[in-house]
């Protein structure tokens, strides 16, 4: 394999991890605060980019200069999936938060088939083309290894893990949400504010999904109604790879993942793309039963 | 400043809390013993709202705290410090202060409790960096009462603070606990299975067995009850 | 009378919400209508660079939310407000039957099983063919039962088992030509081993780490169905598998149907009874401790690792066998119908019955394979309903239709004072 081989297929494994990563952030903080595997989170990725393809479209009858057509649109459509997590928090999910699990989980699953079933309907099951706007950016041209697409993810990513971190870890917001995470009671006693700041964790999770879906849209150039829901595994698998419940190992899987996929499909074989995540996650799991960042919850006896 | 009213609380499967009444004026030290099972614990979680209340009526200043969500029964002004210490165990011993004041606006009014939490627990300032879940169990219960703190409580309920500590411990946190009443003028409601320690910093005391009050009474006066003697102050 | 007064009462009650819940329903239907714009209203025609407005969608989004949300407000008020209804007319009655059941329980099973046995003469094949599927999912539903409801393993791929079983059978069928009878027990036995495979990686793993992991060897199972060409024939499946033999009597197509019916409904039974006596049994008492509190139960001697390998294979076992089931009763196989949608049924039907509980599985199974019939004429809205309907159901019955209830000691005060 020649190094330029290698190195692209080191770069395109990276971009995949980085959309893994936008979407498992929203998954891990979610697990964290209420210990759900929101299987409707796929959902919002998809929504996110059905959302920009459908303002893209509108706007641009509209004669806006590029640049201001797509800034608008892309900033829309973040508002629109926020919106959408808000409102499957509040209708799904916060009357049943303090039931059992189980049915925490079948509720999420039956929001994840409404919310495909209702893009199926509403707009269509066919294949929809999506403009490659980020491709028209006049960087890395010249190169074989790297583009103009591939290089905007890897910002992005990179700049929205930074932004959450400091977020978590220094904004009033940020603690309540690690407190609820570690010890639920306790932060109502200290007066956190549980619905809000739940709200809050899910509308930060819908906007970094809506974001890798808008990119990974642009990027492949076409989208589907039923793309959140294989890519919603993958990012769950990758958040557990890493640690449920813990940022950076959700970030940490998601590379993990996306280098594993890049590698695996071409070198072994693209049949088997779907399997060589949930490979990784058995033998990770085997080995680390917490995750590779997971801290073992120690329970109180 | 808070006073309890025939109140029947628990749980769904079992009411644990019958017609008790209970009284706590300000700036008092009254205490609660009992048992395990009294119902201690359940006692604090119906003032700050954890737990249904039946019948009755919990009263913090005139006003009802019954149906008022725990997180608003905070802002009230009483602060409840949990049984099992419970601080936060990713957060520093800073963070875990600061998750105290969170409701809190001032800074420099915050900087002084937190000051004053630090003279109170020496301990903690050398440790303000460390990770919650590496204290010791002594360590662990100073910083959740300077949590407690350092929300400035009007009322602080403190549920077993001298569980599973060492006796010389047990001694710095009974008097650290006289000393937030003297000096800071804060009102406290403590529970303990401790009854001797209990009886001797508080005011009054209550004694509860199966969920009901049994006595209760100026605390020098309880510490010679005959009763009182033999079931809760054998051992101590 | 009182029961009269307090029922006007709550009316009175609920009247009084109202106005409230008219202006809640109001801002709710005008916040679906923004949120619901772009992908309902809009649609943008790429070819022809053209946008379509769909404005009777956004009428029908403002209108139906507006009741919808009435509706649901109400709804959500009577269940937070429920007074204890041990003295309804409903609970009367159906406490009655219980009595009634509890007297004469051999009367009563006798004759419900007669009636069972003698639906399929009566009725069409169509009919037969539908209760064939629902019993079959009411097999699935007691072995996921064990696993999930007593042994507290939540398995998110337990269709992998499924297929583990139908393709053993059909494998056998196709390629040697054996029956049914004999593919039977060597279905069970494919799908214990399976079983165990699944479990010892997944031993120690907590919670939702199993769900993942199970999850995962469930669509590890369907892909290398579909991908594996040479052996299991991928996605076209196999086809003209074999129907149960009765002592090589040839049957006419109906009277296969019936036979196959009575021999699922036979296999029920067997499950049922089983599960039952291992419940009341020191095994079961042993699962209950180790959903409950594993670190109890093993500072108790129980060995832990032991009984989640023995809970797995039971469960594996039970979805092998009707997986053979189903392969005979259709006669053909394809990954498709073992897919993640068909563990999540299944898990469905545990939860939506009551965990733990036989007959919550037992009406959960006929509501999850009988309502997806009924929905059918919606057509293209089937799944949509259906999930709408998971997510409404978890709501408003968290703990399933049938919820167990735990067998509770009471002491009455003279007890208490000797």
């Amino acid at each position: 394999m020649s190094l330029e081989y290698f190195l692209q297929v080191f770069v395109s494994g990276f971009t995949r991890g980085s959309i893994y990563a936008l979407i498992a952030l929203g998954y891990t903080m979610v697990y964290g605060i209420i210990q759900l595997i929101n299987f409707a989170h796929g959902e919002i990725y998809m929504i996110g980019a059905f959302s920009l393809l459908i303002l893209i479209g509108v706007l641009s009858m509209l004669n806006l200069p590029v640049l201001a057509l797509i800034l608008i649109a892309v900033l829309v459509s973040i508002l629109y999936s926020a919106g959408y997590g808000f409102t499957i928090e509040r209708l799904a999910y916060r009357q049943i938060r303090n039931a059992q699990r189980l049915s925490l989980l079948i509720s999420a699953i039956g929001m994840s088939m409404f919310l495909q079933n209702y893009v199926l309907l509403a707009q269509t099951s066919s294949f929809l083309y999506f403009p490659k706007f980020l491709e028209d950016i006049p960087l890395f041209q010249n190169t074989n290894i790297l583009n103009a697409s591939q290089a905007v993810i890897f910002s992005a990513t990179a700049l929205i893990m930074i932004l959450l971190t400091v977020f978590v870890r220094y904004t009033r917001t940020g603690k309540a949400m690690r407190a609820l995470s570690q010890d639920r009671t306790m932060a109502v006693l200290v007066g956190v504010p549980t619905n809000r700041t739940i709200s809050i964790t899910f509308i930060i999770g819908s906007i970094t999904a809506a974001i890798g879906g808008g990119l990974v849209s642009a990027q492949i150039g076409q989208i589907h109604f039923y793309m959140g829901f294989i890519a919603g595994i993958k990012a769950f698998v990758a958040a557990v790879l890493g640690g449920i419940g813990n940022i950076p190992g959700a970030v940490l899987g998601s590379f993990i993942l996306g280098l594993t996929e890049s590698f695996g499909t071409t070198l072994i074989s693209s049949d088997y793309e779907d399997v060589f995540a949930f490979i990784i996650l058995i033998l990770i799991l085997i080995v680390k039963p917490s995750g590779l960042l997971g801290k073992n919850r120690s329970e109180k006896v | 400043m808070l006073k309890i009213e025939s109140v029947n609380a628990g749980y769904r499967e079992a009411v644990v809390l019958h017609e008790m009444t209970i009284e706590v004026n300000e700036g008092e030290i009254v205490t609660l013993i009992g048992g395990n099972g009294a119902g201690k614990s359940t006692t604090l979680m119906t003032i700050s709202g954890l737990v249904k209340v039946f019948g009755g009526d919990v009263l913090f200043e005139g006003t009802s705290l019954l149906g008022v969500t725990p997180e608003k029964i905070v802002k009230h002004g009483v602060i409840h410090v949990p049984e099992g210490r419970r601080i936060f165990p990713n957060m520093s011993v800073l963070e875990n202060l600061d998750m105290g004041s969170m409701l809190r606006k001032n800074r420099a009014e915050i900087d002084k409790d937190r000051e004053n939490v630090f003279e109170l627990f020496p301990i903690l300032h050398e440790r303000r960096n460390q990770v919650g879940s590496t204290l010791s169990g002594g360590e662990q219960q100073m910083l959740a009462i300077g949590r407690g703190l350092m929300a400035r409580p009007k009322l602080l309920l403190l549920d077993e603070p001298s569980l599973g500590l060492a006796p010389i411990l047990v001694q710095q946190i009974f008097s650290v606990i006289r000393k937030i009443r003297d000096d800071q003028g804060c009102t406290v409601f403590l529970v303990e299975q401790n009854a001797n320690q209990a009886l001797q910093v508080s005011d009054r005391g209550y004694v509860l067995a199966t969920g009901e009050i049994k006595l209760s009474g100026e605390s020098d006066i309880l510490l010679k009850n005959e009763d009182v003697k033999n079931t809760y102050l054998g051992a101590s | 009378m009182s029961k009269f007064i307090s029922n006007l009462r709550r009316s009175y009650r609920l009247l009084q919400g109202v106005p409230k819940f008219l202006i809640q329903s109001l801002m709710v239907s005008l916040w679906f209508a923004i949120l619901t714009f772009p992908i309902m209203v809009i649609q943008v025609n790429y070819t022809a660079n053209t946008v379509e407005w769909q404005w009777g969608r956004l009428l029908l989004i403002l209108f139906g939310g507006f009741a919808g949300s009435f509706i649901w407000f109400l709804a959500l008020d009577r269940k937070d407000n429920k007074p204890s209804n041990t003295s309804g007319t409903y609970s009367v009655i159906k406490g009655r039957l219980l009595d009634y059941y509890a007297s004469h329980k051999k009367l009563v099973m006798a004759i419900v099983f007669a009636i069972i046995l003698l639906i399929p003469f009566a009725s069409s094949s169509y009919f037969t063919r539908v209760l064939i599927s629902a019993m079959i999912m009411m097999v699935l539903g007691v072995g996921l039962n064990i696993v999930v409801g007593f042994g507290g393993l939540l398995n998110l791929g337990y269709a992998a088992f499924y297929a583990v079983g139908a393709y053993t059978y059909g494998l056998l069928n196709y390629h040697f030509g054996i029956g049914f009878w004999i593919a039977l027990p060597i279905s069970a036995f494919t799908s214990v081993i399976a079983g165990l495979l699944v479990a010892l990686p997944v031993i120690r793993l907590r919670g939702d780490y199993l769900a993942i992991i199970t999850l995962a060897f469930g669509e590890i199972t369907r892909i290398v169905l579909e991908n594996w060409g040479e052996f299991t024939f991928g996605p076209s499946g196999i086809k003209g598998i074999d129907k149960p033999g009765l002592f090589g009597i040839d049957l006419s197509p109906r009277g296969e149907i019936i036979y196959v019916y009575i021999v699922v409904f036979l296999v029920l039974l067997l499950t049922i009874l089983i599960s039952r006596r291992m419940e009341n049994s020191r095994i079961g008492r042993t699962w209950e401790s180790l959903r409950e509190n594993e670190i109890a139960a093993r500072s108790m001697g129980i060995n832990v690792p032991r009984t989640k390998l023995l809970i797995f294979a039971v469960g594996a076992c039970i979805a092998g066998v009707a997986g053979a089931l189903f392969a005979t009763n259709i006669s053909y196989i394809n990954p498709k119908s073992f897919a993640l949608l068909e563990s999540i049924k299944i898990l469905c039907v545990v939860v939506l019955g009551g965990m733990g509980s036989i007959p919550g599985v037992i009406v959960g199974s006929i509501v999850l394979q009988v309502i997806p019939e009924w929905l059918r004429p919606l057509q293209d809205y089937r799944l949509l309903v259906f999930g709408a309907l998971l997510v409404v159901m978890m709501i408003f019955k968290p703990n399933g239709l049938f919820p167990k209830v735990r067998k509770s000691y009471v002491f009455t005060k003279e007890e208490s004072e000797q």
